[in-house]
C-alpha cells in the first residue's frame, strides 16, 4: 500500500494504516524535535501530541502538500504551546544550558545545531532545519512557517550571514 | 521542480556541510531513542484513551448550537412579550435647565449678524428665482 492509500484508509478510520504512517515519519519528526527541544523528554511529549493531533484532524489534511509538511506544521503548533521547550530568550539572557544532566539523548553541546540555538530565533532555526535536513522546497517551508516564500528566502539568507559572521562557530568549523 | 539547492547541487559551504553532518548525528540519536522507547505502543494507548474520552464526552460541537437554541427559546418564553412604550403613555416633562448663560448681545450680534445677513441674501435670491420661474 502506498502513502496516499495509507492516508485514505487512515482517514476512513483504519488505525493500523495510521500506525504505519507514524512508523514512516517518526524518525524525521523526532530528529527535528530532538534538535529543537531542550531535552528528549520534551521531544517525546511533542512527538506524541503531534501524532495525536494528526490523527484527530487527519480529515483536514490537504494532499497538495507532502504529508511530512503537514506533520511539521502540527509539530510547530504543539511546540509553541509547550512552555518547557526552547526558551530562546532565557538561554540568551542567562547564558546557561538548561538541558537536563541525566538526559542521555540530549544533543551533544558541540553539535552545530545545539550551538546555533543561541544565535538564531526559533523561526530561523526551523527554516534552517527544514531546508538543510528535510531538504524541503521554499514553497513547502513557507507553508509550514505560514509565511511568504520571500520571507523564507530572506530568513535563510540572513541566518547564513549571521552564522558565517559568528567567530566562535568559525573556529569550531576550522577545528573540525 | 525542486527549489532546494542542497538537492540540486553539491556546492555547499563548510557551514552547510557541518549543518547536514551534525543533523545526521541528531537523526542517529533520534533513531536510538525511538528504538529504546516504543512510540508506537504509547501512541496507540494514547489514541485509544483519546477516542474513549471523545466517545464519552457529552459536549460535541453540535451540542453547543443545540443548547444555545433551547436556551434562547426558554428565555423568550419566560420573559414573555417585550414591553414597548406607547405614545399615549409618554408624559411631558419640564424643559431641562442647564443654567447656561447667553453670550452678551453685542458679541452674539457680532458673530451671528454676518451669518444672518448671508442667510437672508440666499433666501432673497431663492425667492427671486422662484418668481422668475413662475413668470416664464
Amino acid at each position: 500500500m502506498n502513502e496516499q492509500q495509507l492516508i485514505t484508509r487512515a482517514k476512513q478510520g483504519a488505525a493500523d494504516c495510521f500506525t504505519q504512517l507514524v512508523v514512516s515519519y517518526q524518525t524525521r519528526l523526532y530528529s527535528y524535535l530532538l534538535a529543537r527541544c531542550q531535552n528528549s523528554f520534551d521531544a517525546d511529549d511533542v512527538l506524541q501530541e503531534t501524532f495525536i493531533n494528526a490523527y484527530k484532524y487527519l480529515k483536514s489534511y490537504d494532499a497538495q502538500w507532502q504529508f511530512s509538511t503537514w506533520l511539521f506544521t502540527i509539530a510547530r503548533r504543539v511546540l509553541s504551546k509547550l512552555k518547557t521547550t526552547y526558551h530562546y530568550t532565557l538561554d540568551v539572557l542567562s547564558g546557561r544550558e538548561p538541558a537536563l544532566e541525566e538526559d542521555p539523548f540530549s544533543v551533544d553541546k558541540n553539535n552545530i545545531w545545539k550551538l546555533i540555538k543561541k544565535d538564531l530565533k526559533p523561526n530561523s532555526y526551523d527554516v534552517l532545519w527544514f531546508f538543510y535536513m528535510e531538504q524541503l522546497s521554499i514553497k513547502e517551508i513557507s507553508h509550514i512557517m505560514n509565511q511568504s516564500q520571500s520571507w523564507v528566502k530572506t530568513n535563510l539568507h540572513r541566518s547564513k550571514m549571521k552564522l558565517n559572521n559568528n567567530s566562535a562557530l568559525e573556529h569550531m568549523l576550522e577545528a573540525k | 521542480m525542486n527549489e532546494n539547492p542542497i538537492k540540486n547541487t553539491g556546492m555547499i559551504s563548510d557551514l552547510e556541510q557541518q549543518l547536514v553532518q551534525d543533523g545526521q548525528v541528531v537523526t542517529q540519536q533520534a533513531q536510538l531513542r525511538l528504538a529504546k522507547s516504543d512510540v508506537k505502543q504509547s501512541l496507540i494507548a494514547a489514541l485509544t484513551s483519546e477516542q474513549v474520552i471523545a466517545k464519552n464526552t457529552l459536549f460535541r460541537p453540535w451540542w453547543y448550537g443545540f443548547a444555545a437554541v433551547i436556551g434562547i427559546t426558554a428565555m423568550i418564553w419566560i420573559a414573555g412579550p417585550i414591553d414597548s412604550i406607547q405614545p399615549d403613555q409618554l408624559s411631558v416633562s419640564e424643559p431641562l435647565d442647564f443654567g447656561l448663560k447667553s453670550l452678551p448681545l453685542s458679541l452674539e450680534q457680532k458673530f451671528n449678524q454676518p451669518l444672518l445677513e448671508e442667510q437672508q441674501a440666499i433666501i432673497d435670491d431663492l425667492k427671486a428665482l422662484k418668481t422668475q420661474l413662475l413668470s416664464i
